[in-house]
């Protein structure tokens, strides 16, 4: 879902970096406000999982392949916010680094990966975990169904921003890309939920959405949760 | 519970790795999602024709230089995983850092930034501790990555990565910034974990080897204090180091280095240190080599119980004519040693 140079106009790069920029400030006003020290290594062992995870494309039907996002992934462990900053810095160094994605259309990248697929994943995500009441088979559905759609509703953004820009038309674009990310959401949702549910057997503290507080909105998630994993730290040591 | 923590960190990262090194040249060279919608929908050239950035080191994950394409995949992932938890990890601690801290790891942080971008090469001198004294060749680089884990005497423990970048500055002269991170597991107590310091290095060879004359260089060694002295991880003053090196080759196989410094410690009520080191490397086959050393430190306090001693043996071995991998294992003997220290790592050279 990396869009490379030359397939979006000007005025859609200027105008999708100039959102993700002050996305990415706000969430690191956030940031700094929720994290503690115990968070800093925790965000830099999800990025570089989210990297390594990003290299694996798994082959799916009529010669294309997909790969993990980990834009919900990240976001139930350390917030939406931290997974918008994760997801920045995975798709800069992708960018600089690795030629995956132009330096041009680095702001819809972030827009669709991390504004789309972190916040607008992690918002559905806590809605539907919300309206499941809070069960573990909740959590786990309201996960699939979020990080399914992280990936449906990233690639529709990128339909969108293709047909503003006049590359293809949006009835053209938009059932093409949302069609072939329908099935590569699959996998994102298969390996979301099955690395979720290793970590919380092993370290459910560090699932910070799991413990189940009364969250009214994806940010109060964050602070909320975090006092819940103080209570288990008490309990563990 | 932070030292479970630590643990948890380690294999999360151990995981990232593996599947960086083992699964991605395994992964479908299909087009994407996003690329196969560009094919059939007839706008792919769109992208084909221009490119705004032209210096990724790595384009497509490959290391270019590399024609076997899963070694040259493995490497570049494993490359980009580390990288992007040092920059992630120094993004973090930059996001919660009052602003004189912020600076110093703005510093770090282009430092690796800088390894994720430039590919590098390492001295060939890993498992070594004796430096040698030869030089990176001008114009070139060096990156040694390695991670150690350390036991020490009161069974205490310390894992480091760490990652080390040499530049050739002049024909005989060349520049090295190096730094890890560290994870303290003492056997009582918090354990800790924080960037290690930082230390630059200035190499420069006066003499080459010629006839039955060793080259001799000499390096000046600066310690930055990057490592937390509230944390237990380092002194939080800043040290220099000056070092003559001798190198002599015997016939094609048998190299010998000698190493004689002295260090002025930073820290107060801290003596100087003397340190000495001769380490031995031989060429068993075209690819293999045996590495062997002795290294002591003397702080003239008359007291010998403190001085550290201790040898190394270990390996390398030549993955291709520009990655070298190696591996050591360090002994103590004495109290003032560690324990032992186990040590594995690449170099990788921009030029072999």
């Amino acid at each position: 879902m990396h869009i490379p140079d030359g397939f979006l106009s000007h005025g859609i790069n200027a105008a999708t970096f100039i959102i993700s920029a002050g996305a990415c400030a706000y969430g690191v006003k956030r940031v700094n406000r929720n994290f503690g020290e115990r968070e800093v290594p925790l965000m830099g062992v999800t990025a570089a999982f989210i990297f390594a995870a990003q290299m694996l494309n798994f082959p799916i039907a009529g010669g294309t392949s997909g790969h993990f996002l980990g834009a919900v992934f990240s976001s139930v462990l350390l917030g939406p916010w931290a997974s918008l900053i994760i997801m920045t810095i995975v798709l800069i160094v992708q960018c600089l680094g690795f030629a995956d994605g132009g330096l041009t259309a680095i702001g819809s990248n972030i827009f669709n990966m991390g504004i789309v697929g972190s916040l607008g994943g992690y918002s559905i995500f806590f809605i539907l975990y919300t309206l499941f009441q809070k069960s573990r088979k909740g959590f786990f559905i309201a996960l699939a169904i979020s990080s399914w759609l992280s990936i449906v509703m990233g690639a529709s953004a990128a339909a969108i921003e293709l047909a503003i820009s006049g590359t293809s038309p949006l009835k053209v674009a938009l059932p093409a890309m949302a069609g072939i990310h329908a099935i590569i959401g699959i996998g994102e949702a298969t390996i979301t939920a099955t690395a979720v549910s290793l970590i919380l057997k092993t370290r459910p503290d560090l699932v910070t959405s799991y413990v189940p507080p009364t969250l009214p909105s994806p940010s109060r998630g964050e602070g909320e949760g975090g006092g819940g994993k103080e209570v288990l730290h008490e309990k563990s040591s | 519970m932070k030292s479970r923590l630590d643990g948890f960190i380690l294999i999360g990262l151990g995981i990232s790795l593996l599947l960086a090194l083992f699964l991605s040249p395994y992964a479908s060279t299909s087009p994407d999602g996003l690329e196969k919608v560009a094919e059939t929908k007839g706008f792919a050239e769109k992208g084909e024709s221009w490119k705004f950035w032209k210096h990724a080191p790595l384009p497509d994950y490959a290391i270019p230089w590399i024609k076997n394409e899963k070694v040259s995949t493995a490497l570049s992932g494993l490359i980009g995983t580390l990288a992007i938890f040092f920059i992630a990890l120094g993004i973090g601690r930059l996001i919660k850092k009052t602003r004189s801290k912020k600076i110093l790891l703005l510093i770090l942080l282009s430092y690796f930034i800088s390894l994720a971008l430039t590919l590098t090469s390492a001295f060939a001198a890993r498992p070594r501790t004796t430096d040698d004294a030869w030089t990176v060749e001008k114009g070139e680089f060096e990156l040694e990555m390695g991670v150690d884990a350390t036991r020490q005497d009161n069974h205490d423990r310390v894992y480091c990565p760490s990652s080390t970048l040499t530049y050739g500055l002049l024909e005989r002269m060349d520049l090295g910034i190096g730094s890890g991170y560290l994870f303290f597991h003492p056997k009582e107590g918090k354990k800790e974990n924080g960037f290690a310091d930082t230390e630059l290095k200035l190499k420069y060879r006066l003499i080459d080897e010629k006839d039955w004359i060793p080259a001799f260089a000499i390096t000046g060694i600066l310690k930055i204090p990057t490592a937390k002295e509230s944390k237990g991880l380092g002194s939080g003053k800043t040290d220099f180091g000056i070092n003559a090196i001798l190198t002599k080759n015997f016939g094609e196989r048998l190299a010998l280095h000698l190493n004689l410094g002295h260090t002025f410690i930073g820290e107060h009520h801290v003596n100087n240190e003397w340190n000495y080191s001769l380490a031995s490397q031989f060429i068993l086959s075209g690819k293999w080599a045996l590495v062997g050393e002795i290294v002591g430190v003397n702080n003239m306090n008359r007291r010998h119980g403190d001085d550290p001693r201790s040898g190394l043996i270990g390996t390398y071995y030549l993955i291709t004519d520009k990655i070298i991998w190696d591996a050591g294992l360090e002994i103590g003997m004495n109290k003032a040693a560690p324990d032992f220290r186990l040590t594995t790592g690449l170099t990788l050279l921009s030029k072999p």
